[in-house]
C-alpha cells in the first residue's frame, strides 16, 4: 500500500483520492511517514506539521464522504520549499538569519492551493536565502541528491526536487530567480517551470530580486505541473494539453547555448529533438544574441535588489551568511543606481530582440536546461573559492539570462549520463506560452518514459530505471504516433 | 571604477567595513557588468516601467 500511493503521480493520486480508491488519511499518513524516514535521510524536509495535516486529512475525507463536490486537489499531500509563508509558522528561508522568523501573513499560493483542496504537510530545504544554484546551506547542509548522494540535487529549490524526485510527495511548489527551479529540476529528473515573470503571485514569499522572482511547481509529469499551475495561476493549463503537437516549431537555438556544452549532454538533447521530430514537430536552427550583456543586467538587478533587503543584516551578521551567499550579495551594494535603472529600462527591447533571435518564427526554443553533468558536492564546495564561483557560475550558463527577459521555461528530463544521474532540456517561450510549454513537455512524456523512473533511494523496491549510458539508447512508447 | 572608490561607497555611503574590506573580490567582476551595460545606448524617452507594460500588452489570457 505506501509504495502504491508513494508511486502515483500528482494527477493520479488526486484521481485515486476523488475517486475514493485512497483516503486522504491514508496518502497523507504515506506521505509523512516518507518525509520523516526517507527524507531525512536525503536532508530534505526542515519541518512536518503532522497534527494539523492528518486533521485537514480527517475532514477532506469527511467532506467527500457527504458527497460534497470536490476541488481539483482534494486531499493531496504537499509540501512546499521553506520560503512559502503561512502565518504563524516559522519560515527561516534556509538562513541562520531568519531561524525564529514568523510571518503574520499567508502567501497567496499558498491560500491558492488550500481553496483547491491540497493538504500543507511542512516545509522542505532550500539553498541559503534562495541563493544558490546547487542547493548549497552551509547551515542545514546539503540536501541530498537521490539519484546519488554524492552529487548535488541542484537549488535553490533543493528539497523540493528531492521530495518529488524520491516520491515524498507528488509535487511542491518552489521558487526561480535564476534557475531555482530548472536547476533541481533538470539534476533530480522532474519538471520544473518557471512562469512568465508575473503571471503567479508573489507575496507572502521570500523575496530575493522583485523583478526576477518567479513561483512555480516541480513534479514528475508536465501534467501535473499543468495542474499546479492551474491553480496558483488561477487559470486553466491542464485541458489544452491534448497529445497532439504536429505542426508545432521548435528553435534550436546554438551559439552561446553550445559554447559549454558537455558532449554527453549535447547527445541527449539531440535524441530529445529527435523524439520530438517524430512527434510531427519540425526544427529550426537559430542564433543567440550577446548573452555575456543579458548576464550583466541579470546579475545587476539580481544583486542590487537583494542587498537592498539584505543590507541591513550585512552589516550586522555578515558572519550568519556563508561565504558563497555573501559573496553574491555584496555586489548589490556597489553598482551605481544609473545600471540599476538602465537594467530595468532596457528589459522588454532585449527581450523582444532575444525572441526574434532565439525563437523567430517556432513556437518555442529548446536550449540546455544545465550545459554540464550534474557535479559532485564536493566539486561545488572544496578547491580555491574563485574557482569554486566560476564553476557553479557555468551552471547557470543557460538558466539566469532568461530570468532578466521574464520569458517561461521548463526543464524537462531527457535520460541519464554516464553516472547515471538526470540529463534535461529546457523549454522557453514568448512571454504567457506556459500551455505551449507543457503541451509540448507533456507530449514528450508520452512518448518516452525517463520521467517514470525512480531512484534506488526512493526505497520503492521498483527498478523501472536503466542507467542507459549508451548513446543510442532513447527508451520510448509511441514517438512514431 | 576603481577599488578605493568602491571601497569608499561600501564604508561610506552603505555603512558596511566588512563589505569594503572585499572589494577586491568583487572588483573585476563588477568592472565588467559595469562596462557592458554603459556600453549599450539607452533611448531617452527609455522607462524602467517598459518591462510590465510591454507584458501587460502581451497578455492575452
Amino acid at each position: 500500500m505506501t509504495n502504491a500511493v508513494a508511486e502515483l503521480d500528482l494527477c493520479a493520486l488526486a484521481a485515486a483520492i476523488a475517486a475514493g480508491d485512497v483516503t486522504s488519511v491514508a496518502a497523507t499518513t504515506v506521505a509523512l511517514e516518507r518525509l520523516d524516514t526517507v527524507g531525512s535521510k536525503l536532508n530534505a524536509v526542515v519541518r512536518l506539521d503532522v497534527e494539523r495535516a492528518l486533521r485537514a486529512a480527517e475532514a477532506a475525507d469527511r467532506q467527500r464522504a457527504s458527497g460534497a463536490a470536490l476541488p481539483p486537489l482534494h486531499g493531496v499531500p504537499l509540501a512546499h520549499k521553506d520560503l512559502f509563508y503561512r502565518a504563524g509558522d516559522l519560515s527561516a528561508g534556509g538562513s541562520k538569519i531568519r531561524a525564529g522568523f514568523r510571518p503574520d501573513v499567508t502567501a497567496t499560493v499558498v491560500q491558492r492551493l488550500d481553496a483547491s483542496g491540497a493538504l500543507d504537510l511542512g516545509r522542505l530545504q532550500l539553498a541559503e536565502f534562495a541563493m544558490s544554484p546547487t542547493g548549497y546551506n552551509e547551515h542545514n547542509g546539503h540536501a541530498l541528491n537521490p539519484w546519488n548522494p554524492a552529487y548535488v540535487p541542484g537549488g535553490s529549490s533543493s528539497g523540493s526536487a528531492v521530495a518529488v524526485a524520491a516520491r515524498l510527495v507528488a509535487g511542491s511548489l518552489g521558487t526561480d530567480t535564476g534557475g531555482s527551479l530548472r536547476h533541481p529540476g533538470a539534476m533530480c529528473g522532474l519538471v520544473g517551470l518557471k512562469p512568465t515573470w508575473g503571471l503567479v503571485p508573489t507575496d507572502g514569499v521570500m523575496p530575493l530580486s522583485a523583478s526576477l522572482d518567479c513561483v512555480g511547481p516541480l513534479t514528475r509529469t508536465a501534467r501535473d505541473s499543468a495542474r499546479l499551475l492551474s491553480m496558483i495561476a488561477g487559470h486553466d493549463y491542464e485541458t489544452p494539453l491534448k497529445g497532439d503537437i504536429r505542426g508545432m516549431a521548435i528553435a534550436v537555438p546554438g551559439g552561446y547555448y553550445r559554447e559549454l556544452l558537455d558532449p554527453g549532454i549535447a547527445v541527449r538533447l539531440e535524441q530529445a529533438v529527435v523524439v520530438l521530430r517524430k512527434l510531427g514537430v519540425t526544427t529550426i536552427e537559430t542564433a543567440p544574441p550577446d548573452m555575456a550583456l543579458i548576464n550583466a543586467l541579470m546579475q545587476v538587478l539580481m544583486s542590487a535588489e537583494a542587498a537592498t533587503i539584505h543590507r541591513r543584516w550585512l552589516i550586522e551578521r555578515p558572519q550568519d551568511y556563508a561565504d558563497q551567499v555573501r559573496a553574491r550579495l555584496e555586489p548589490g551594494l556597489l553598482y551605481p543606481a544609473t545600471r540599476y535603472v538602465e537594467a530595468l529600462s532596457l528589459r522588454a527591447a532585449l527581450t523582444q530582440g532575444w525572441i526574434a533571435a532565439c525563437i523567430g518564427s517556432a513556437d518555442l526554443a529548446l536550449l540546455p536546461a544545465i550545459s554540464l553533468h550534474v557535479p559532485t558536492v564536493a566539486a561545488t564546495t572544496e578547491g580555491d573559492p574563485a574557482d569554486v564561483a566560476a564553476f557553479i557560475g557555468k551552471l547557470t550558463h543557460c538558466t539566469r539570462g532568461i530570468n532578466y527577459l521574464g520569458l517561461p521555461a521548463a526543464s524537462v528530463p531527457c535520460g541519464f549520463d554516464a553516472a547515471s544521474m538526470p540529463v534535461a532540456f529546457q523549454l522557453v517561450g514568448r512571454p504567457f506560452a506556459e500551455a505551449a510549454i507543457l503541451r509540448v513537455a507533456d507530449a514528450y512524456q508520452s512518448a518516452t518514459e525517463w520521467h517514470l523512473h525512480a531512484p534506488v533511494a526512493a526505497e520503492l523496491n521498483q527498478t523501472k530505471r536503466e542507467p542507459c549510458p549508451s548513446s543510442i539508447c532513447i527508451p520510448m512508447r509511441s514517438a512514431s504516433a | 571604477m576603481s577599488e578605493d572608490l568602491l571601497r569608499q561607497v561600501a564604508a561610506d555611503l552603505n555603512f558596511a567595513s566588512d563589505a569594503a574590506s572585499r572589494v577586491p573580490r568583487m572588483a573585476a567582476l563588477m568592472a565588467d557588468n559595469n562596462r557592458r551595460i554603459a556600453d549599450v545606448p539607452l533611448p531617452f524617452d527609455s522607462t524602467p516601467y517598459a518591462m510590465p507594460l510591454w507584458l501587460a500588452a502581451a497578455d492575452k489570457r
